[in-house]
């Protein structure tokens, strides 16, 4: 069932009226009817798998409690390593297995050695990714003493499967919002609004910008042969705010879902695109994934208390983990690594703190500093996006190569101009740049919409919420799977 | 609570009224207005699924327009008979291609599935009347509300773009050029046993039903109807109904006058597969069947002989 379906739409509502009237206010209801909803909202995609998630749900509930009550060290780390491996165990044979196989039969076919270790051929459960990293968590934090275990297995269930989360997070912390399911949830007026008014822009930016432009990335990574270097950078480009608008949409109508339900999720970004350099770009962007490494990942390495080079060392393992993670397919790893050799200098010079605040915090515009600094941060980010869309490696090098081949004959620029003419039209790169400007206008709050027409004559405030709501309609065509699914 | 479910129903409310009132009013504008001309040379129309569409080059068959578009059923052939004729009474003979894959109930179920619905419901809503959207509401209410989204962005694009004519775009098919020739392949997949074993198909009711409609509305409209069967390789199948095909053409549909030119003889490589030719397939028979219309074809009075008598001196020829 995807956010952007009819089925969620009748699924939703139903849902809504439930959780706040057949239960009375008794949480423990709200509980158990968020968890079956949760699981029928799954099971929409293949029941099959529900029983991966209870049992991944059963493992965490029950390694959590056993490594709470251990006395001596060594028992909770046995507890916790055995979590910690059938979870990753899990995810390395649904999602790994084949990558693995195929990489070691390519390495000794180097050596002359023929070796066939066979493939599975199983489909990747979806959100494995997600909530393995919501069990990981749990049990991590109860290893560190960040918490208690819950032994209501039903609230922890909820932590787990919570279904606005479920498939593509954001990832959850038992520390942020384990304890928001402990409690009664009164409705507030003001939440549900707020997050109806986010699940709409959720849906803009998914239905009508990331959808309009998966067209055209498409058709350019697709046939990236056939098209001239800036055709390929237009390619690129579409492909930047695909991938932005439809995770950033996704997390949108996530997070105002459960805001709809007293609910409030981890924000997952903060309009990365006007970033001034990358570490602040990696603040900004899939945010609750980027602290996931950092809390479990970075710091136990040892984070960048010892030196140098142990901060560069823990940098580049942080970046091929989160690459890695996207995927089992080289790609992704270089992907994780330009970023992590993107990052360095600042890393190195000591300056990945300079870019805490949003840009221009309180002016309308940028300096001219500042807006040079996004744009060649906004550049390189685009760079990296081309080794996560490409289909191989190969596929990457030979559309870089072509970029700036191309970059040099005129008749690149014609060939864009026409595709641009012909194909796109003009109505989807002003709707891109209207976006960008409405982004700009409320990057100072959770997401662009959230103040803009507040105040507003209410004729006038619900107008422009039925342009947006019009727009979805005439941009709606194919229910379009969201990237982020996938992994 | 209460207050946030009252706000919520109004704006949905309201919402709602605009969007039916959009649709509504411009599936009026098109429906009423001057957009659907074809050229004033055009003498007769083909219409049909995919046979009709990849087989008849309406560049070759001089006063011949093709409409067919692949996979359609009856009732959007009906939709469009109908709109043509009123539009243009220089439209005089209107072929319905009637082939034995047609005749199968999966084929009137199609009429209500999600994808047909979605491909489909969004080119010819402005043609459709209340009764028409309410009887598919109740097959499948899910795809029809999808569907209004896709049919009102049709129209306010096809506003938007300026468009003179709402059949241009190949919006209601036209010729395919076929550039496929893989029936060799797929003969080889075959049983190597060629005796045919009839089968007894159950009937799709709604689809023939919507192809009685459209003979009974070019007869009162007195434009001259046919049924038409187009080449089709020996091997196809879809043959194995021909007994229960032929009874139907005997009864239900035994007013109208069946041209067959499932004989055609074609060279494998001039199809594109078992059951449509490719672009030199369709050139040859688009050839035939010119000759044939500027022969007299449809003043005859056996047809069929004629049509017979002519295959069997192509095949002559060839040998």
């Amino acid at each position: 069932m995807l956010f952007n379906s009819i089925n969620f739409a009748l699924f939703l509502p139903v849902v809504f009226l439930l959780y706040w009237f057949a239960t009375k206010g008794n949480f423990r209801l709200q509980n158990i009817l968020l968890l079956v909803s949760s699981y029928f909202f799954y099971a929409c995609w293949d029941w099959r798998f529900l029983f991966l998630l209870i049992f991944s749900t059963l493992l965490d509930y029950y390694t959590g409690i056993k490594i709470h009550e251990a006395s001596v060290r060594k028992k909770k780390l046995f507890w916790l390593w055995l979590s910690i491996g059938v979870n990753l165990g899990f995810l390395g044979v649904f999602k790994y297995y084949n990558f693995f196989a195929a990489s070691f039969a390519d390495g000794l076919s180097l050596m002359g050695i023929k070796a066939n270790l066979g493939s599975l051929q199983v489909i990747l459960p979806v959100g494995i990714s997600f909530y393995t990293f919501h069990g990981l968590s749990y049990v991590l934090d109860l290893y560190k003493d960040r918490i208690k275990p819950e032994r209501n297995f039903i609230d922890y269930s909820v932590f787990v499967s919570f279904f606005p989360l479920l498939v593509a997070g954001p990832i959850e912390r038992a520390t942020h919002l384990l304890p928001q399911i402990l409690k009664k949830r009164e409705f507030d007026y003001g939440k549900a609004v707020d997050g109806l008014r986010q699940i709409l822009w959720g849906l803009f930016k998914k239905m009508v910008i990331a959808d309009s432009c998966a067209e055209f990335a498409n058709t350019i990574f697709n046939n990236s042969a056939d098209y001239s270097g800036t055709t390929l950078i237009l390619g690129a480009l579409f492909f930047a705010f695909q991938i932005y608008c439809d995770f950033s949409g996704y997390s949108d109508i996530a997070l105002g879902t459960a805001r709809l339900f007293g609910i409030d999720l981890l924000r997952n970004f903060a309009f990365p695109y006007f970033s001034r350099d990358i570490a602040e770009f990696w603040r900004r962007w899939h945010i609750s994934l980027s602290s996931w490494f950092r809390d479990y990942l970075y710091i136990p390495l040892g984070g960048s208390k010892g030196g140098i080079w142990m901060k560069i060392r823990n940098t580049f393992i942080i970046f091929l983990v989160s690459g890695f993670w996207h995927g089992a397919n080289w790609t992704f790893i270089i992907w994780g690594l330009l970023n992590a050799i993107y990052i360095m200098p600042s890393i190195i010079f000591n300056t990945h703190r300079n870019n805490l605040d949003i840009v221009a915090k309180g002016k309308y515009l940028p300096t001219i500093k500042e807006f040079f600094a996004i744009c060649f941060t906004f550049g390189l980010t685009v760079l990296a996006w081309i080794f996560f869309r490409a289909k191989d490696v190969s596929h990457a090098l030979i559309y870089i190569k072509d970029i700036f081949v191309g970059l040099i004959h005129r008749a690149s620029y014609s060939q864009t101009i026409s595709f641009v003419l012909d194909k796109v039209g003009l109505a989807l790169p002003l709707l891109i740049f209207l976006f960008i400007i409405i982004e700009w206008i409320g990057r100072e709050q959770q997401y662009a919409i959230a103040h803009i027409g507040t105040k507003w004559y209410r004729p006038l405030r619900w107008g422009l919420y039925y342009v947006i709501v019009i727009t979805i309609f005439l941009f709606a065509g194919k229910e379009q799977q969201f990237i982020y699914f996938q992994f | 609570m209460k207050y946030f479910l009252r706000k919520t129903a109004i704006f949905c409310f309201i919402l709602g009224c605009i969007t039916l009132l959009l649709m509504l009013v411009s599936n009026r504008i098109i429906d009423k207005g001057d957009y659907f001309k074809i050229k004033n040379t055009t003498k007769y129309i083909i219409l049909g699924h995919s046979h009709a569409e990849c087989d008849y080059n309406d560049l070759i068959i001089s006063g011949l327009e093709n409409f067919g578009q692949s996979s359609e059923i009856y009732y959007y052939t009906y939709l469009k008979t109908k709109k043509i004729i009123e539009a243009n009474p220089q439209v005089k003979t209107v072929f319905i291609e009637f082939t034995n894959n047609r005749i199968d109930k999966e084929k009137g179920y199609n009429i209500w599935s999600d994808k047909y619905l979605s491909l489909r419901y969004s080119l010819y809503a402005p043609l459709m009347n209340f009764e028409d959207v309410v009887s598919m509401f109740i097959h499948n209410p899910k795809a029809i509300l999808n569907s209004q989204f896709l049919s009102f962005k049709e129209n306010l694009l096809f506003f938007l773009k300026s468009d003179p004519n709402f059949i241009n775009h190949k919006r209601w098919g036209g010729y395919l050029y076929l550039n496929r020739d893989k029936t060799d392949s797929l003969v080889k997949t075959l049983p190597k046993d060629t005796t045919v074993k009839y089968v007894v198909p159950e009937l799709s009711d709604p689809n023939m039903g919507y192809l009685s409609q459209t003979i009974d509305f070019c007869t009162q409209h007195q434009v001259a109807v046919y049924l038409i069967r187009s080449p089709l390789h020996p091997r196809w199948p879809n043959l194995n109904n021909e007994p229960s095909f032929q009874k139907l053409l005997k009864t239900k549909f035994a007013t109208v006058e069946f041209l067959d030119f499932k004989n055609f003889p074609l060279k494998t490589t001039e199809y594109g597969d078992l059951n449509h030719l490719n672009h030199k397939g369709a050139k040859i028979y688009s050839q035939f069947f010119d000759r044939l219309l500027k022969a007299g074809l449809l003043s005859k009075t056996n047809k069929q002989e004629f049509i017979n008598t002519e295959i069997e001196a192509v095949r002559k020829e060839s040998h």
